[in-house]
């Protein structure tokens, strides 16, 4: 039993020591990793004041809540749909599997061929467009299993209580599946706020549409400048809070 | 509600899946039959020379140092994993969940802030050496970062977590009286362990290594970061291919490789899965 | 009066029902027996227009419903889950199907109310169905259906969810319902004791095929076949093959008494446990020897499983409880009268 716990011990160490050590270095005055000059809040303030920060801020928040509203839309209306069917469909299943499984840099680069060969202006849009190819599928396999986790003699009993298609649609099966939606959506939001390979192809030239994912990697590619630290903190603290939210409306929603 | 109006609701979602990712990914493919022409655009002239540079020496060094490095990470994950989730299985029952979460929680921060703590741990300068130098247990910092070793450590922490949910739910789904029969007929523990318990749970982690194998083989990220940008792995081949040699027609060569790799061995693990239930 | 004709349905190459033909009276409580996969639950889904037939005709009182949408049928289901809507409570689970109608809101109160009083659940009117006991969810469930005052009432196996003390409550529970309500129940059923008891009439299915429609006395007492006499209570059955062995003693013991009448016939002969008797009385005019191989206790009365002297297999004897402790291998004489023998 001293074993297990030892061993567990280390594991959770290995996981949360860089965490613990990018925040920590956060407050450090020096800005080095090697040297502690003192507790202070000076990159904070220099973040605060990095305009740069809040234009890529405000590009991935519109990326990713655009894509996450469309997503979420598409994704559960796919979801119900394949679910209804009462045969599986091998070639839908696997054309929702895709966009989980093909590698970033595989889709960013097909994406990038194919919106060059129809001329498309690349720009904030055309992140949004991409991002929702992976979304809905995330989506639809969140929205899948909470569809399949409820007595489905509950949409015929309203059926044959009287209630038509559209009434039982929006009285008893949204409801039940909301949860499913929400926590499909939030998935979709957090993914699409930290998704870069994708966003940096599709993002065109120029730094108008840089998202936060994309200024990150060329400040840690490009120089190290200490506000980074700062900053990860924050997107820790945030990322946190988004799931912690997530889990307390699936618990709700069990318990309801 | 009848058929048609069922199939209304995928046309939306299949559409979009379509037109923005299998409609590029055809494109992509077709592409790899044309050459890179002079200026860096495209020659639509049809032949395999994409394909056979693609098994010339320097190119299928990368591609089987990608499935090297990938294999490792898998491994090591599995490896490293697998006790994890077994102890935390045998955690009393109230504390499991919260492990689980405890587990997952890092895997829900940014990929890119992860694997940049990485890069600060592993410096020369960073922690691990300034400790080790400190401690006395050497003299010189050790070079781990911008290697193999670093690249490996940082897939196998990015892709841990999943590693360990997926071998969780093998084993809690283990029939305990499977394991008490064991020990019944006489199975010291040990015995029961890789007679019982392993076997039963080997598509958790079948699933596991694939998942960790797939993800690592075509990854940009941490190769260009904790590898320090040298062609470490395809994943970042193609990304030169079309930033800044150029070639796209090459790349798009490489992409579907890679796209056949990855088909090759989800298929294997689903013949794997079907083999054993 | 609900009219069943020619119903067929068939799910690829599985043929679910073949042929079904039932008239069910109106204010009846009917009951579909038969063992699992014999389609009484396919034929409930097609009553209440969840499955559409392959051929044949629904008519409910004239008025041909075959094709009628669930939501425009006059029929209405209780689910084996009882599918309450977990994010509505009672009160809401119970008007859910009267908003669908129009009806004006003081109207919808009023019938609710009504309802709950009758089905004994008020003040359970603002409780969630994962709050509610299981005997609870099914009086919502229930109390749901019949507010709509539907002309025939769905029952898919509505005991089997419960234990077994709140499923003999239930059970007198619902046959009283039924009676107060006069509305017209179908009940499907694996368990022929449930259909014994509440049924006014059974329909006995087996591979897609009604075997036998009566009464549930009739149908104790003079069972059809040997498939509906196995599968209703407990039955005693003895092969007669006269082909095999012509100078059998105990073949030629069932021809010399009349019970079989053709020597060259291959019968099944049935006899119900309790139409064997251990001592004589003046109706009883065959006897046969049996030796006893084990004794089993219920209670208030002992079983005697016996070996009989009338063919292969065992016997299952009823007896009082003063021959609990008879012993192992000893032998008794057993009495009947022929008649309560049934030939296959």
């Amino acid at each position: 039993m001293k074993f297990n716990k030892l061993y567990l011990l280390l594991l959770f160490c290995f996981l949360y020591m860089p965490i613990v050590v990018l925040i920590s270095l956060s407050f450090n005055k020096s800005g080095l990793p090697t040297a502690w000059g003192g507790f202070s809040f000076e990159w904070y303030v220099k973040l605060f004041q990095n305009e740069k920060i809040f234009k890529a801020l405000t590009n991935t928040l519109i990326v990713a809540t655009v894509s996450t509203l469309i997503a979420s839309t598409i994704g559960t209306l796919l979801a119900i749909g394949i679910e209804l069917k009462k045969v599986r469909n091998n070639i839908i299943e696997g054309t929702v599997f895709i966009p989980m499984i093909i590698p970033d840099i595989v889709m960013a680069i097909s994406l990038l061929s194919f919106f060059t060969l129809i001329q498309f202006t690349l720009g904030l849009h055309s992140i949004i467009i991409s991002h929702v190819v992976f979304n809905i599928a995330f989506v639809c396999a969140v929205v899948r299993t909470r569809f399949n986790h409820f007595d489905h003699s509950i949409i015929e009993a309203s059926y044959d209580l009287g209630g038509k298609n559209i009434v039982t649609f929006i009285k008893i099966t949204l409801p039940i599946i909301f949860p499913g939606v929400l926590a499909g959506s939030l998935l979709a939001f957090t993914l699409s706020v930290d998704e870069f390979i994708i966003a940096f192809f599709t993002a065109g030239a120029g730094s108008s549409s840089t998202t936060l994912p994309m200024l990150i990697y060329s400040m840690i590619r490009f120089g190290v400048t200490p506000e980074i630290n700062a900053l990860s903190t924050f997107i820790i603290l945030f990322s946190f809070i988004i799931l912690f939210t997530s889990l307390r409306l699936n618990k709700e929603s069990v318990i309801s | 509600m009848n058929t048609l109006k069922r199939n209304i609701l995928l046309i939306p979602g299949l559409a979009w899946i379509f037109i923005f990712l299998i409609l590029p990914c055809i494109l992509i493919i077709s592409l790899s039959f044309f050459e890179r022409g002079i200026y860096g655009g495209i020659d639509y002239n049809f032949n395999f020379e994409n394909y056979s540079r693609v098994v010339e020496f320097t190119y299928l060094k990368i591609l089987l140092n990608s499935s090297k490095i990938a294999f490792l990470s898998g491994f090591f994950a599995v490896l490293f994993g697998y006790p994890a989730a077994y102890f935390i299985y045998k955690a009393p029952a109230k504390y499991q969940i919260a492990l689980l979460f405890l587990v997952m929680l890092p895997f829900w921060s940014n990929y890119l802030i992860r694997t940049y703590a990485w890069m600060v741990l592993l410096n020369n300068q960073g922690l691990i050496n300034t400790i080790l130098i400190n401690l006395n247990i050497i003299k010189e910092p050790l070079n781990i970062l911008y290697t193999e070793f670093s690249v490996i450590i940082g897939l196998i922490y990015n892709y841990l977590p999943f590693v360990i949910l997926s071998i969780y739910s093998s084993v809690s789904k283990l029939d305990q009286n499977l394991i008490e029969a064991s020990k019944d007929l006489g199975g010291s523990s040990i015995k029961t362990f890789f007679l019982v318990t392993l076997p039963l749970t080997l598509p958790g982690v079948a699933a596991g290594f694939i998942f960790v194998f797939v993800l690592s083989i075509g990854n940009f990220i941490t190769p260009d970061l904790l590898g320090g940008g040298k062609f470490l792995m395809i994943g970042n081949l193609i990304y030169d291919q079309f930033l800044s040699a150029r070639d796209w027609p090459f790349g798009a060569s490489l992409s579907f490789v890679l796209i056949s790799i990855m088909l090759f061995l989800l298929f294997l693990q689903s013949i794997f899965v079907r083999k054993i239930s | 009066m609900l009219r069943i004709s020619n119903i067929s349905k068939s799910f690829g190459v599985v043929k679910a029902l073949n042929n079904i033909n039932l008239e069910i009276d109106n204010g009846e409580f009917f009951s579909l027996l038969g063992p699992s996969g014999c389609g009484k639950t396919t034929l409930l889904r097609i009553i209440s227009g969840f499955e559409l037939p392959d051929n044949g005709e629904i008519i409910l009182n004239e008025q041909n419903i075959t094709n009628t949408k669930p939501y425009n049928r006059p029929t209405n289901l209780l689910f084996q889950s009882y599918a309450l809507f977990p994010h509505l409570n009672v009160m809401q689970n119970i008007s859910y199907g009267l908003q669908r109608e129009k009806i004006s809101k003081i109207e919808i109160d009023k019938r609710v109310n009504a309802i709950m009083e009758k089905t004994s659940l008020n003040g359970l009117q603002d409780r969630k169905p994962i709050e509610l006991s299981g005997g609870q969810m099914q009086r919502v469930a229930l109390a749901r259906c019949l507010v709509k005052e539907p002309k025939i009432l769905l029952l898919d196996e509505p005991l089997s969810a419960l234990d077994k003390s709140l499923k003999e409550k239930m059970k007198i529970e619902l046959k009283k319902i039924q009676k107060d309500f006069k509305t017209t129940f179908i009940m499907v059923t694996h368990d022929q004791d449930e259909a014994l008891v509440l049924a006014d009439k059974i329909a006995v299915m087996d591979n897609g095929e009604i075997i036998q429609v009566d009464t549930p006395k009739i149908l104790y007492s003079s069972p059809k076949n040997y498939f509906v006499a196995n599968f209703i209570g407990k039955m005693n059955f003895i092969e007669f093959n006269a082909s095999n062995n012509e100078t059998n003693t105990a073949n030629k013991k069932l021809l010399n008494s009349g019970i079989i009448k053709d020597k060259n016939s291959k019968n099944i002969l049935g006899i119900r446990p309790e139409d064997i008797y251990l001592t004589i009385n003046e109706t009883l005019n065959f006897e046969f020897e049996a030796e006893i191989i084990h004794v089993a206790y219920h209670g208030q009365e002992v079983e005697l499983i016996a070996k009989s002297d009338l063919g292969f297999g065992e016997i299952s004897i009823k007896a009082d409880k003063s021959f609990h402790n008879v012993e192992k291998n000893s032998k008794i004489s057993c009495f009947c009268n022929i008649n309560s023998f049934k030939i296959y």
